[in-house]
């Protein structure tokens, strides 16, 4: 949690709390960039992007917001617009998922996943229900906070967490299933 | 109730947004109906395992990385007419840590030399139960048995009992401060040792202000008498010290380099003059610790205590301005040679080398 009045300092244009406030919340950003990325390198560069970017923009933010919020959608937009540069979006529904598990998958049926088979599932995801996910499970958001990170309808948010969870329940699903088939 | 319904109670419910009727409505629906049971099950898992995903860290500061680009864009922004000041705000924050180790040096400094003086001064009034301490005990017998009246002994004692502190480190202090009560019993002089010595790394307003007075009189007048928290005892003795008119404080070559306006404090190491209390830099993080032995600057990893790094000895020059940047695992410093030339050098826990240092005025003058 950032302090308010380090937050001023900043805007009052004390170079050293900008920095200070960059600092605090570089572990945030960079999480947030890693899941949405799947790699280290993109989150790495759209973190610093993300970094350089509130330093400069650090005076349009204002208080009625939450300032991890506004954090939140700077990196997010960072990250989405790499993403859309970088790959090719895949919509979950036409795409036939095939996982490629390994040979000795036991036959486990509630098995925890791995946080890579996680990441994996996560990195399927349409965008907007990626980015969803990571702001309700890396950032711990309500649903009003990432709302206003994404500057979505609080329903929208709902439906786009709910139907995450189901893809990604699907997907993992799957994933356990071909590993019994494998 | 269908079962696409009792899918959204499902979904809310992982989000703690169920109230009492909804959380039992759900559950009554799920008691009957296994197909919902089982996708409970799963998006339970599935939830838990989301929320249990590895918080990430990247492997190098981020901030660290583009503090380049930020210098860049504050140059862009205040050019022209503000260029000469750009550097200033770049170091600020490091300059004001810096001060801060300054006054932490002074006051350690004073601490020092006013208990060598004491030692010397008033060998009669060590501690009776000094063998709790060893290196105090030492101290206090050799001061002793020289004679304090003479300068030059009585300054290697000075520079003796300074070491013995630097060397016996922390858990003196435990010990000082342990048998203080019992000191204090009738001995009001040695009493105020420990209740100065427990406390090394705080500020000392009284001896804070880098100005040009001298330490040695800061020490007398104003640092210990203003030093809070202390109570009645150091004030008596040191205007005991100050009016006993005892051995010359001037006339002590160990003692001379604390003279130094506290703005400009280093650790002149060769002239045989040993900081008194921690000359350790513990960095933020507590994975190191520096220290100064043998005019050489030396990092210890505190986890196994090996030595990571030395740096190479420069006769005739001293070691100063140590302080380490947050959590980034840099130790600044400054080597200031015989003449007076000063360099500013970092060292890097990632690489563990010795370099010049990166916002240095050196390296600025690049365009």
């Amino acid at each position: 949690m950032v302090k308010p009045d380090l937050i001023q300092a900043a805007q009052a244009g004390d170079r050293d709390a900008l920095v200070e406030l960059l600092r605090e919340i570089e572990q945030q950003v960079y999480r947030t960039a890693y899941y949405l990325l799947n790699n280290e390198q993109d989150a790495l560069d759209a973190s610093q992007e993300a970094l350089i970017r509130i330093y400069t923009k650090i005076n349009t933010y204002e208080e009625k917001a939450l300032f991890k919020t506004w954090v939140q959608r700077i990196v997010t937009n960072i990250c989405i617009d790499k993403f859309r540069r970088n790959r090719p979006s895949v919509s979950i529904e036409e795409h036939e998922f095939v996982f490629h598990a390994g040979d000795n998958v036991e036959a486990e049926v509630l098995a925890a996943y791995d946080a890579e088979e996680i990441r994996d599932a996560i990195d399927k995801l349409p965008e907007h229900h990626r980015t969803v996910v990571v702001l309700r499970y890396l950032q711990d958001f309500s649903y009003n906070e990432i709302a206003d990170s994404l500057n979505l309808p609080l329903n929208t948010v709902k439906s786009y967490l709910f139907r995450a969870r189901q893809q990604l329940q699907s997907l993992l699903h799957d994933f356990q299933k071909g590993g019994v088939r494998g | 109730m269908n079962c696409e319904e009792v899918m959204e109670l499902m979904q809310r419910s992982l989000d703690g947004d169920l109230d009492k009727a909804e959380t039992s409505r759900m559950k009554e629906h799920i008691q009957t109906c296994p197909d919902c049971a089982a996708m409970f099950e799963r998006l339970t898992l599935l939830s838990d395992n989301l929320a249990q995903l590895p918080r990430v860290v990247p492997s190098f500061s981020i901030v660290d990385s583009i503090l380049p680009q930020l210098e860049m864009i504050e140059l862009a922004a205040n050019a022209p007419q503000e260029a000469i000041r750009l550097e200033q705000p770049a170091q600020r924050t490091s300059r004001s840590a810096r001060k801060s180790v300054y006054r932490r040096l002074a006051g350690a400094i004073a601490a020092g030399v006013a208990a060598g003086l004491l030692i010397v001064s008033w060998p009669s009034l060590r501690p009776p139960q000094s063998d709790q301490n060893n290196s105090f005990n030492a101290a206090s017998v050799s001061s002793s048995g020289s004679n304090a009246a003479s300068s030059s002994p009585s300054a290697s004692v000075t520079d003796q009992t300074a070491r013995q502190f630097s060397v016996s480190g922390e858990d003196q202090y435990g010990d000082l401060e342990g048998a203080s009560p019992k000191m204090e019993a009738g001995q009001p002089a040695a009493s105020s040792e420990p209740s100065f010595f427990s406390e090394p790394n705080e500020p000392e307003p009284g001896i804070s202000e880098p100005d040009s007075t001298p330490l040695q009189e800061s020490a007398d007048t104003r640092g210990f008498a203003e030093e809070p928290n202390e109570g009645n005892a150091p004030m008596t003795s040191f205007g005991a010290v100050d009016s006993g008119g005892t051995p010359a404080p001037e006339d002590e070559p160990g003692v001379e380099p604390s003279e130094e306006p506290a703005a400009t404090l280093q650790v002149p190491m060769s002239s045989g003059f040993a900081i008194a209390p921690p000359v350790v830099w513990a960095s933020p993080d507590g994975k190191y610790e520096a220290v100064i032995e043998e005019n050489r600057l030396k990092v210890y990893q505190l986890a196994d205590g090996s030595l990571l790094f030395e740096s190479e000895e420069h006769p005739d020059s001293t070691i100063g301005d140590i302080v380490w940047d947050d959590d980034t695992g840099v130790l600044h410093y400054t080597r200031t040679d015989a003449s007076g030339e000063a360099v500013r050098l970092e060292w890097t826990a990632a690489s563990s080398q010795e370099q010049p240092e990166a916002d240095s005025p050196e390296s600025e003058d690049r365009p």
